[in-house]
């Protein structure tokens, strides 16, 4: 059995995380069982697709080094279970999380029409306007797709998300979602900062460093 | 010391006091050979007193001549021996000379005149290192000849216990895995005879079809919506399970079909547990090794059932063996401890280890290594939780890194995810063997660890581990310790046995 867990770069080893990031978050990937969680981050870190990944048991981790804007951060990778017995284990984790991927499979409505539960979670758990990226997986089976573009669109616009659509088994749209995300991270960290400033009193304890 | 339980009036004249402490690891071996070749004369209990915690002699009469010998384990295992016809003052006389026992003098006895008991403690110049399990090295893997000696002539296991501690310490070899994993699994009781096994299989049989059946003739309602439930995830994952096993490989692979069809109508058998993710994980090396559909489906129901690892999908099952895995590092492992509590509630939660649990191992060894983990876990020998002892070993092996960079708990996740596949699982198992024996070996255990070893047999004892408890408190609402722990000694003293030895105990729960 192959998994992906945690190849990518340990912060000791991996001369990349030696250079002390500018930048650092947690971003938490969530989404029903199969929509490709593992396989996008074994594409993000192995830059292939591994179509035998064994199902996620709990949690994972990795860390992914992206420089963007001429800036650098270190991406802390939390990989979840889809299934529902796994999520009280994710539900603690939601909390700690500067930035959340939510997933479907655009082959299956169910993964799609489950994103309502997925974002109420969110809004149970996660700090309050905490940076979301929705992303459609599987663009490469476009003969099986059951959920339109323009659905996830719409979606995203109501809930103020960003959103893209993805393949891990292609490769498409992987970075690009990703540096994205990076940057909505870093306006939302930005945000947050000036808000602390303004607030007179105890300004917030440094949001995304260490845990 | 070698006495007949049957005959157990008086006392074998033959018995044996060692006197030689350091024997060469041959000589041991040869030793270790004639000690098999006694046990397999059926009802023989044979251990080295001067291995033992102590001795004690109750008596009955005035005469002081008939009662019973208590053998008490340094594993706290108990052995009693009635002598209804006399000897035992000749008994006593013996451990009074023997210079390995001394004679320790009861508190309240001194207050009466009558003697009614009298206690012997075991001194040894040394005690075995407790680095390496004691019995380390003594079992061969269970090969066909070895497992055939175990059954008698209509198929029935002798002694179970001596399979079960062959097994936890030799492992099975794979050519009879199939054979024998029924019986660990609970599929066949070792009493059974290979007639009724078969009589059983039939039986089985016919009622894993007419599951089947239920589950092929639900109406389309039914059908959707266990589709949505079940069928879906059991078809992604069947063909992602054990992809590099070469019995699961290739397209089209009907041992695949078959893995997905025990699936399927495990959450028909099973509606409450249904199907979670990692089951497949676990069902393939049994179907691996026993092959016939039917069997393999019901080794899994006892899986999932009867062991007490991974299985029901509750949450408050992992938080029990969570509690559990605290308590023991706590003991066992103070500085790892240490750290995860410096870490506070998410260092405690310790994620690095519930995919261990969940899959015994399975993603963390190969599966030769793994396997032979489950099978010292099946075997129940001494604990219910060898699993957790595994965890532990791990920790203590590959955790140093852990405490000295003071890793917080994502780094600890990436730490040993990273070690999957990368660790010696004979060198994990070896030490988890001997922490259980250090374990048996504590002069007192937290009230917390106490059912830890209870449901797993006496073996050749009467009695099972009886520890001396001490009361770790978190007892919800109520006052006293329901184990009757007393919380007074914080810390217990090393070369405190004789002390403790004191205290009568009404604890006894033994085997008739």
């Amino acid at each position: 059995a192959v998994t992906a867990g945690g190849a990518g770069g340990a912060p000791r080893d991996s001369p990349e995380a030696s250079l002390d990031p500018d930048h650092l978050y947690n971003v938490l990937f969530i989404g029903d069982s199969h929509v490709g969680k593992t396989s996008f981050l074994y594409r993000l870190h192995a830059d292939t697709f591994n179509p035998h990944l064994t199902a996620t048991v709990g949690l994972d981790y990795q860390v992914k080094n992206l420089v963007v804007d001429n800036k650098r951060f270190a991406l802390r990778l939390w990989d979840s279970a889809g299934q529902e017995r796994y999520h009280s284990i994710t539900k603690q984790f939601f909390r700690k999380a500067d930035g959340v991927v939510l997933m479907y499979d655009i082959t299956s409505e169910y993964s799609f029409s489950d994103v309502q539960y997925w974002l109420s979670c969110i809004q149970e758990g996660a700090e309050d306007g905490v940076p979301i990226l929705l992303l459609g997986n599987k663009t490469d089976c476009a003969a099986e797709r059951q959920v339109p573009v323009k659905e996830g669109e719409r979606l995203a616009k109501e809930h103020q998300l960003m959103f893209y659509e993805c393949s891990a088994a292609s490769g498409h749209n992987v970075s690009e979602s990703m540096v994205g995300l990076v940057r909505l991270l870093k306006v939302h960290e930005d945000k947050l900062k000036n808000k602390a400033e303004e607030v007179p009193k105890p300004p917030q304890k440094k949001k995304g460093c260490c845990w | 010391m070698t006495c007949s339980t049957s005959s157990a009036s008086s006392l074998d004249t033959s018995a044996q006091f060692q006197e030689n402490n350091g024997q060469t690891p041959s000589t041991r071996w040869d030793e270790q050979q004639k000690v098999f070749a006694l046990e397999q004369v059926c009802g023989v209990f044979r251990v080295d007193l001067g291995q033992m915690r102590s001795l004690r002699l109750f008596f009955s009469d005035e005469a002081c001549t008939c009662g019973q010998l208590v053998v008490a384990s340094r594993e706290s295992q108990y052995k009693i021996f009635h002598f209804h016809h006399g000897g035992l003052d000749k008994l006593s006389e013996v451990f009074q000379q023997w210079k390995y026992c001394t004679e320790t003098h009861l508190k309240d006895q001194q207050l009466t005149d009558e003697k009614t008991c009298m206690q012997f403690s075991i001194r040894r110049p040394k005690l075995p290192s407790s680095e390496t399990h004691p019995e380390e090295n003594t079992y061969k893997r269970l090969d066909v000849s070895a497992w055939l000696h175990h059954l008698n002539e209509s198929g029935q296991v002798e002694e179970e216990y001596k399979l079960q501690k062959a097994i936890f310490f030799g492992g099975i070899d794979i050519s009879i895995r199939g054979e024998v994993w029924p019986f660990l699994l609970h599929y066949y009781s070792y009493e059974s005879t290979s007639e009724e096994r078969e009589a059983l299989r039939l039986q089985k049989r016919k009622e894993y079809f007419e599951i089947q059946e239920k589950r092929l003739s639900m109406t389309s309602d039914e059908q959707k919506d266990f589709w949505r439930k079940v069928q879906f995830t059991v078809d992604k994952d069947v063909v992602r399970t054990d992809r590099s096993n070469q019995f699961f490989r290739g397209e089209d692979n009907p041992n695949v079909e078959t893995m997905r069809r025990i699936l399927l109508n495990y959450a028909v058998f099973n509606p409450t547990i249904g199907y979670s993710q990692g089951m497949s994980d676990l069902v393939a090396p049994l179907l691996a090794e026993v092959l016939d559909e039917s069997d393999t489906f019901w080794c899994f129901v006892g899986l999932m059932q009867n062991t007490i690892f991974i299985s029901s999908p509750r949450d408050e099952d992992m938080e029990k063996q969570l509690m559990y895995l605290r308590e023991l590092l706590r003991l066992m492992h103070p500085r790892f401890y240490q750290h995860l509590a410096s870490l506070g509630e998410d260092g405690l939660q310790m994620l690095f280890c519930h995919r261990w649990i969940l899959l015994c191992f399975k993603r963390e060894f190969p599966d030769a290594e793994a396997l032979r983990m489950w099978e010292a876990c099946w075997a129940h020998y001494q604990t219910d939780y060898f699993h957790l002892f595994i965890c532990v070993a791990i920790v203590v092996i590959y955790g140093d890194d852990v405490i000295e960079q003071q890793l917080a708990t994502d780094q600890m996740l990436l730490h040993f995810g990273n070690l999957a596949m990368h660790m010696n699982g004979e060198l994990v198992l070896r030490k988890a063997r001997s922490l259980l024996y250090q374990f048996h070996l504590l002069p007192r255990i937290p009230c917390s660890l106490h059912d830890l070893c209870k449901l797993c047999g006496t073996g050749m004892w009467d009695s099972g581990f009886i520890p001396a408890v001490e009361c770790s408190g978190h007892h919800p609402a109520s006052e006293s310790c329901p184990y009757g722990g007393l919380a007074e000694a914080s810390s217990p003293k090393p070369g405190s046995e004789g002390k403790r030895g004191l205290k009568t105990r009404d604890v006894f729960a033994f085997r008739k």
